[in-house]
């Protein structure tokens, strides 16, 4: 505490509580005279207002507070007027009482008053000695939360990385297994595939030969070119080895012909024909059969050309395929209407429908498969005999439909009859 | 050397891994950004608090010293033949 005179003259002074050298006051280095004249510069009438602010002395700073002393008293009943130029100053030094406690209290680490703050992550707090002085920070050490997370945010985040990395990388693994197992799959059906085919043409034509020789023989025996045969019991088994020998040389073409389509080995060669041609030219095969049937054959041909681009070869054996199967199973007095007709803008249908005994769902699901037959698909051979088909006219004419580019539709109402619409596309 | 399937899953899976790849970096980079801001905020609040403080102990001074310029023993002390002690 200090107190001046009018000439700012220091006229006491006292350092925590004891009267001291009456002269530390004029080693204040800035503010100090803009200090006491603020504190004086108060109309004497109106009660005084302290001034308050920093000031610097030596190397330390000081809050300070100055105020204009109200100085009357009495002696000996004398009022005694000192003048109202009298101020009183108090000095607190910062770095003495002000910075540990406050430091310690509000835990400011590190408190400390400095020139300029460097560094991003200091906290400040800026001030002025008095008058606009100096300018000098309280800076210190703030406590950082997102220093403390950060580390461990991204000791979680790497974690989960590394683990979601680890996880891609075996999915990535395993996925690749199953590429390799699919891959060795296919290979393996494939090999086999091929194997197959191999066994099937080894098989067809090691067996064509001999049947062949087999069927030669047996219809010179039924025709007796070299004489009698003696009893007719011999004629009819001559008869049933040539219809025997029939069936093996035409199941032997049908395998053949779908192990060709099968293995994509089917030779197609499409070129601009009548559908309306074809169809008459695979009726004129079945009338014959038809006829002794007792069943109405109808062609009803669309009008004009029904220019399409197929296989002529190919499409003549779709087509005596659907037309045989309609004659074999449709019962005498039963009709087989063959149709032609345009569909779309790009394509010619090309129908036959018979009101044959009609097939459910589930067996056309199974006689559109390769061997796929039903109980009742036996052909009345005459004479009492019956024979299965081979099962396999009709996914051969479903193949060959779809490798010429065509639709094969199958539809069949039980009771009712069987209709089968090829639908083929038209020369561009 | 890696087998024709790893590396088509791997080429095949490139999209993941970019995507993966900026996710990732995307959370680090608002992480940071979230570090940064909490720093500001916890510095902003020091300040706000030390400001506080000071602001009290400049009152408080004012205070002092307004209720000292009153004190007659003060002023008694002012005047060495009066009263020194």
């Amino acid at each position: 505490m200090h107190v001046l005179d009018g000439k700012n003259t220091v006229v006491f002074s006292s350092v925590d509580g004891e009267r001291v050298d009456a002269d530390p006051l004029q080693r204040y280095e800035t503010g100090l005279a803009r200090l006491l004249a603020d504190a004086r510069n108060v109309e004497p009438a109106t009660a005084p207002i302290p001034a308050t602010g920093f000031l610097r002395k030596g190397g330390t700073y000081y809050l300070v507070s100055a105020i204009r002393m109200t100085t009357y008293f009495e002696v000996d009943d004398k009022e005694i007027d000192l003048g109202t130029d009298h101020v009183m100053v108090f000095a607190e030094a910062l770095d003495a009482e002000f910075l540990p406690a406050t430091a310690d209290g509000y835990m400011l680490p590190n408190l400390a008053i400095i020139g300029q703050p460097q560094g991003l992550w200091i906290a400040r707090h800026g001030f002025e000695t008095y008058g606009g002085g100096e300018q000098a920070f309280f800076a210190w050490d703030p406590d950082l939360p997102g220093s403390v997370l950060l580390p461990k945010l991204m000791l979680g985040l790497g974690a989960v990385f590394i683990l979601m990395l680890l996880v891609a990388r075996n999915f990535v693994r395993r996925a690749a297994d199953v590429a390799q197992s699919l891959e060795d799959a296919r290979r393996q059906a494939e090999r086999a595939n091929r194997a197959k085919s191999e066994f099937v043409r080894t098989v067809t034509h090691e067996v064509r030969t001999p049947v062949n020789a087999i069927l030669g023989f047996a219809q010179v025996l039924q025709r007796e070119m070299f004489g009698p045969l003696g009893s007719p019991k011999y004629a009819e088994y001559a008869d049933d080895i040539v219809q025997a020998g029939d069936y093996m040389l035409d199941l032997v073409g049908d395998l053949l012909d779908l192990e060709r389509i099968e293995s994509g080995k089917a030779s197609l060669s499409p070129e601009v024909m009548d559908a309306n041609e074809a169809l008459a030219s695979a009726v004129s095969y079945v009338e014959p059969m038809a006829t002794d049937k007792g069943l109405v054959l109808a062609l009803q041909p669309m009008e004009g050309v029904a220019e399409i681009r197929s296989d002529p070869r190919a499409l003549h054996q779709i087509l005596l395929n659907l037309l045989s199967n309609a004659v074999k199973f449709t019962p005498p007095g039963g009709e087989v209407a063959c149709r032609t007709f345009a569909k779309g803008s790009d394509a010619i249908a090309i129908q036959v429908a018979d009101t044959g005994p009609g097939l459910s769902a589930a067996q056309i699901e199974k006689v559109l498969q390769p061997f796929g037959q039903i109980d009742s698909a036996q052909v009345d051979l005459g004479k009492g005999g019956k024979k299965r088909g081979s099962g396999l006219g009709l996914p051969i004419a479903r193949r060959l439909t779809e490798a010429l580019g065509g639709v094969f539709d199958f539809a069949s109402i039980l009771g009712r009859g069987t209709t089968v619409t090829l639908i083929l596309p038209v020369d561009r | 050397m890696a087998a024709p399937a790893d590396q088509t899953i791997l080429r095949l899976s490139r999209p993941f891994w970019l995507l993966a790849g900026i996710s990732f970096l995307c959370l680090v980079l608002g992480a940071t950004y979230l570090m940064h801001a909490q720093n500001r905020t916890a510095i902003q609040s020091s300040q706000m608090l030390f400001s506080t403080v000071v602001e009290s102990r400049l009152t408080r001074l004012s205070e002092l010293v307004l209720e000292y310029g009153y004190w007659d023993e003060a002023v008694d002390n002012l005047v060495d033949d009066v009263n020194e002690e």
